[in-house]
Parts: C-alpha cells; structure tokens; sequence
C-alpha cells in the first residue's frame, strides 16, 4: 500500500512538467541578472553600494535562518530566495542609507511580511517592497536622500558630505521638464543610468538586460513587465506635463523604479496572478498606478507603492480570468446555444 | 474571595488585554509614549474599580432587561467624573490623550468585568477584580508603550535614552507599529501559557 | 456573559412591570446626573481658568511682540463667517492686538476639522495680512500622529509664518505647505484653519 502519510504533495497549478530548476537555481539566474545593475551601482556609487547590499542580504539570511531555528522549523536559507530579497531591497534604498535601517527593513520584508504568513511562497504582498515602505515612514528623511551620479558614499560614518541635488523623479513630479533639462540630464543619461537615484534602479539599460536575461532562461514570462512599462509609456504619452510627449515619456519610463519594479517585482511568483490574461491585468494595474502616484501622490515616484497594491489584488485577478477547464462547454454559451 | 487567584488572574492568565483581547482600541491608539500610557492605565484602573463595585452594589436591584442600560448609564458617569477631573488638576494628561478618556465608556473591559464579574460577585471581590484588571491592562499598556517610544522615538518617559545617534523607526510609533508590537506581545502571551500549561500537565 | 438571556423569551408586557423597568432607570439616571453636576461644580472653574490661561497663552505665542495686549473679542459679523465658511472653518472668536499703543493685526481663534474631531487653534495675522504665528490651542488628535503637528514637530506649524494671500495665493499641503508623514490630514486641517483666518482678517479690514 502507498503510504499515503508520508507522501509529499505539492499542490502547483498546472501543468506539472518535471524539469531541472528549482528554487534554488531560479534564485541563482535572478541573482545572476542582478548583478550587472549591482555593478553599476558600485561604479556610480562608490563601494558603499556594495556595502550596502552585502549588509542587506546578510541581514536577510540571518533573520531567515534565526525565525526558521526559534520556531523550529526546517530550515531554507540554501534557496537563495532571502539572498534576492535582501537584494532587492538594498536596490529601492538610497546610497547613503544606514546599515541599521537596512536590518530593519530586512526585518519587516523577511519575517513579518515571508515568514509570520508561512514562509516562502505563502507571502501575499512583496516582502522586498514591504521593508522598503518601513523603512520610508521611519526614516523619511533618509530613505528620500539620493546620492548623485559619481559621488564616493564612504563605506563607514556620515553620508552627510554626499553630494546630493534633486533626482529625475523630483523634477517630473514638479511637472519641470525643462529644469530636468536644464541640469544637463538627457534621455541618454536617464537609459544609461548616469543620474542620481535610488542604489539598483538608475541604469535601465542593465535592468533590461537582466530582464531579458530571466526571459530567455524562462524564469519570467514578458507578459507582466511589458503590461507595465507599455501602460506607463502609453499614459504618460497622452497626458504628458511638460513640452512634447516622446520626451516625456522616454523620461518617465526610464525614470525611477519602473524597469526595476517591472522586470524584478511585479514579476514575483508569489504575488502575482498565474494565468497570462490575469498577469496583463496585473501589469496594466501596475502602471496605472504608478502614473496616478507619480501625477497626484505626494511621493515622486509611485513604483513601490502600486506593486504593492496590485499584489493585494492577486487573488482577486486569479479568481476572476480562471482559464477554462478543457472539455467544459462554457454554461452561458451552452444556453445560448440551446435557444 | 482569593485575593492571590484574581491578581494572577488579572495580570497574567486573563489578562484583559492580552487574553481576553478586550480594549483594543485604546492600547492601539495611546501607547506611543509612557506618560500617555500610565495616564490611560491610571484611568482605567479608577473607573473599572468605582463601575465595579456600584455595579456589584446595585447587582440585586438592577432588573435583567435593562442592566447593560444600567452599566453603561454607571460607567459613563465615572468616565465623565475622571475627564472632568483630568481636565481640571492634570491638563497635560487631558489634552494629550484627547478622545480617548471620554471613549473609555465603550472600553469592553469595563462592560465586559461588569457584566461577567460585578453583577455576580460580592462588592469588595469586585473592587478587587477591578483593581487586578487595571493593573493588568496598565501593565500592558506600559510594555507596548515602552517599546515603541524607545525604538520609535528614542526616549523612555521623554528621556533619551537611546544615544542620539540612533535614528528612530518612526514606523513604531504609527499604527502600524501598534499592531506589530500587540501582535508580538499577544503571540509570546500564548507561547508563554502554553508552556506553562504543558508544565503542569506533564507533572 | 449571563446565563440567564434565552433566545426566545416571552415579552412580559405587564404595565407594572415596565413601569419598574422605566422607574429604575430613571431613579439611577438622576442619580448619576446629579453627581456629575456636583462633580462639574467642582471641576468648572480650574476647566475655565485653564482654558482662559491657554487662550492668553496662545494668543501671546502668535504675535509678533510677546508684550502686546489683547481686546475683549469682536463682535463676529457675517463678512468673517461668509470669510471662515469658504474655507470649511469656523471663526471662534477675534481678537485685536495692540502692541505698544498701536494696532498690530488680529489674534484669531479658528475652528477647523482635523482627523479625530475639531481643532481649535490660534492665528495670528498683522496688519498687512501675513501670518504671525499659528499655535493650537485645542485638539483631539491621535496621539503620536496627528500630535507632532499639534505640538509643531519639524516646525511645522512655524513654516505659516509670513504667509499670506497677497497674490492669491492659497496655501495648500504639498504645494507650499509641507505636512508631516502620516498626518497629512491633521496638517490640512490646520492649513484650512489658517486659510481661514487670513480670510477673516481680511474681511475685518
């Protein structure tokens, strides 16, 4: 007889092809498409930048394993997936913030937001993008101080010295395309990544191809992060607050978080809907919030906010664009076709 | 009466608000820094003890049909005496917790005690049972209180505490931060009863 | 909760007896309400002389020289409530500064709605129309929220001063008004209120 108690079951939504990948190695490729903006970061940053994320990802392992071991549960931090929060969550953080707050944010985004719901997979909201959002009501101030292009953060005591000035994202909310212009930042610039920002998301150049990278080893699909970018570009074209449409677009689009919060957040499996036509709504969803954030919130840039909005409607969107089942003839077309 | 069993009673097994999971709303709202909390706790304490035992005292008289009327008729004249009182001789207090001594009248532990406790037990085993609760809700109100003004503001009573270098996670002391922390204290309340339990049932 | 409330009870109509459920309620009632009134009795006049004190407090804290004297209040005429109203507050009361024998603006006690319930607070606006000082004299906003604006936290209640509606120009949180995170609504009610007040004084004028 099988022994049915034993039996590990693993309730995946279909289809259930059995290949290589797992956690792990789906963690790796993500880690891998990282690096390239991680890189960048450093160069345009200064070593503070890798600090900062080693520190982060170290503060995300260790809460990990110390809530997996307090609770006596299995432990898990060999699926690298702590490795990429912790990453990502130094990528939405400034140059200059402090280690202290970035253990706290890997605090909110590991274990209240992963672990307290059930650990990996079992999270309903980003838990990168939850630490984030803490760390921004306690540290206001710190957390919207961004580092310019070039400057050196040093590795230990006072970022005050950091240059600093206003980011792309502080001129478009003020509708002040032209000072944008002004500061001799171009559309060049802004693709390149040569502008001051948050610590992983300048370049959108890099975070393309770390994109691309996660698409062709399959680990993403291109329907989320081309939903959200194109809604974003498509709403900024057409309600544009400054002096021709392309170039407001192209500045919005590569402005910010978006190619960071497309290609690495909204794509998260946990937190966002499984079927294609629910991932389209989700992206569409995304982009237009950020939009309304960026055009009418009070913060410059709504990228972290609205993917975590629409991961609140995940289940929601899963619930309602269910694929049908094969064979079953749709009840309303069956009545239809009855008279 | 077991003057021993209902302070126990009070702070730890039955914790009004860590066991009983009553008064929410105001150790949510109040507990961001200590002197906020000991005022709160302080007045509760004083108006649970005094609804206590005039419930318990009129417990024979009050017909069945109108004794929640009753009570709350009781409580809120406590309630508006202690505000009354607040505002006259310690403002500060009055003006900082605002709303929420007049919102003591619909504080659950009151009617709760009043109605599971007071309306069926002697008057100075009443007054007793007040004073055990309070102790208990102030207790808490003291702990969370403690630990979002030292983490989310550095201070302890408005004393810095922490060195001036920390900077504070003002997440703690926004709502948010209330639930995290009574989450917290309600999940290790538990995790400590049931230890306990299991003590004596292994005995 | 008791043992003794059945889901399905009979009603007892009995005039008598709803005639003692009326009666006891009414008793205690009366009861109740005569030691409250001894209670206010005791507690009116510390009440009236702390609100009093606070009123002088806070009209001294928004002048321009903490030496002026104050009038008895105006009388409000329907140009200043017509002035209040377009800005969803109320005008309490207003007050003429006078510092050293010459008039020097207004000391006004708007009323405008925060978050948890109305906020009283005092502006005070010189004779050229700008802001002298805004200082609150009563609220009930949560504690540890939309109490660091009431306690002017960051300075923000500092930042009024010198505005005005010369230009027309309305203040307003985000534009040029910075509110505290978390209490935006605490600091719009106080922008509203000082909207309001800049209105009235021009009303008076």
């Amino acid at each position: 007889m099988t022994d049915y108690k034993n039996l590990k079951l693993i309730a995946t939504s279909s289809p259930h092809i059995r290949a290589a990948e797992n956690t792990r190695s789906i963690m790796m490729d993500v880690i891998i498409s990282l690096l390239p903006a991680l890189i960048w970061a450093v160069w345009a940053f200064g070593p503070r930048a890798l600090t900062v994320t080693c520190v982060s990802v170290v503060g995300s392992v260790f809460w990990e394993w110390l809530y997996r071991k307090l609770m006596k549960k299995p432990n898990c931090v060999n699926d690298l997936s702590a490795v990429v929060t912790g990453m990502l969550l130094a990528f939405v953080c400034p140059v200059g913030v402090g280690y202290f707050a970035l253990l706290f944010g890997d605090f909110m985004a590991i274990v209240v937001t992963k672990q307290l719901y059930g650990g990996i997979g079992k999270n309903f909201v980003n838990p990168a993008l939850v630490g984030r959002a803490a760390m921004l009501a306690s540290w206001a101030g710190m957390m919207t101080t961004w580092a310019n292009y070039g400057t050196r953060a040093p590795i230990f005591g006072s970022i005050a010295d950091v240059v600093t000035s206003a980011t792309p994202m502080a001129y478009l909310h003020g509708k002040n395309l032209a000072g944008l212009k002004d500061a001799g930042v171009t559309i060049a610039d802004m693709f390149l990544g040569k502008i001051g920002g948050s610590l992983g998301e300048v370049s959108a150049l890099l975070l393309i191809v770390g994109g691309i990278y996660l698409m062709v080893r399959k680990i993403i699909t291109w329907h989320t992060p081309t939903a959200y970018i194109a809604t974003v570009a498509v709403l900024t074209f057409l309600f544009p607050r400054g002096n021709g449409s392309v170039e407001w677009m192209l500045f919005n689009v590569f402005g910010g978080g978006l190619m960071l919060g497309a290609f690495f957040m909204a794509t998260d499996y946990t937190t966002s809907p499984v079927t294609t036509k629910g991932q389209l709504i989700y992206g569409i969803g995304c982009g237009v919030f950020t939009v309304f954030i960026r055009y009418f919130g009070s913060y410059n840039e709504g990228v972290c906010y609205s993917i975590l909005v629409m991961n609140l409607f995940t289940a929601l969107i899963d619930k309602y664009v269910k694929p049908h089942r094969f064979g079953v003839v749709n009840s309303e077309k069956k009545e239809a076709a009855a008279k | 009466m077991n003057l021993g069993k209902q302070f126990k009673e009070g702070v730890i097994t039955n914790n009004p608000v860590l066991v009983q999971l009553l008064g929410m709303c105001s150790t949510l709202a109040i507990t961001t820094n200590i002197p906020n909390g000991l005022g709160m706790g302080v007045s509760v304490l004083i108006i649970l003890t005094a609804s206590n035992v005039a419930i318990s005292a009129i417990r024979k008289i009050v017909p069945n049909k109108i004794r929640i009327a009753m009570y709350i008729v009781v409580i809120a004249g406590f309630v508006t005496c202690v505000d009354l009182l607040l505002q006259a001789f310690v403002p500060s207090i009055a003006a900082s917790l605002g709303v929420f001594i007049p919102l003591i009248v619909v504080n659950c532990i009151i009617l709760g005690r009043a109605e599971s406790f007071a309306s069926k037990n002697s008057i100075l085993a009443s007054a007793w049972d007040g004073i055990c609760q309070g102790i208990g809700y102030t207790l808490v109100l003291l702990a969370m209180c403690a630990v979002r003004e030292l983490f989310g503001a550095g201070t302890l009573a408005g004393i810095q505490v922490l060195p001036k270098s920390y900077q504070p996670a003002g997440v703690l002391t926004l709502p948010v931060g209330g639930f995290l922390v009574l989450g917290c204290l309600i999940a290790a309340m538990q995790w400590a009863l049931s230890k306990s339990k299991k003590k004596e049932e292994s005995k | 909760m008791s043992n003794e409330v059945k889901t399905k009870e009979a009603v007892n109509m009995d005039p008598k007896y709803l005639m003692k459920l009326t009666l006891t309620l009414l008793i205690t009632c009366v009861i109740v309400a005569g030691l409250l009134g001894l209670v206010n009795s005791v507690t009116e006049g510390p009440i009236a002389d702390i609100n009093k004190a606070a009123t002088e407090k806070a009209m001294s804290a928004v002048v321009a020289d903490p030496n002026s004297t104050f009038s008895d209040p105006l009388t409000i005429t329907d140009a200043m409530t017509a002035a209040a109203t377009q800005y969803s507050t109320t005008v309490d009361s207003v007050y003429e500064v006078d510092s050293n024998g010459s008039p020097a603006g207004y000391a006004i006690k708007m009323i405008a709605s925060g978050s948890q319930g109305n906020i009283e607070m005092m502006v005070g606006v010189d004779t050229d129309g700008a802001v002298t000082g805004v200082s609150i004299v009563k609220n009930q906003e949560t504690s540890g929220i939309g109490s660091k604006v009431m306690n002017n936290e960051n300075g923000v209640l500092d930042q009024f001063v010198g505005m005005s509606h010369a230009d027309g120009n309305v203040l307003v949180v985000g534009t040029n008004v910075d509110a505290i995170t978390g209490a935006t609504v605490s600091t719009r009610g106080v922008t509203s209120g000082v909207n309001g007040a800049l209105a009235v004084a021009g009303a008076i004028g």
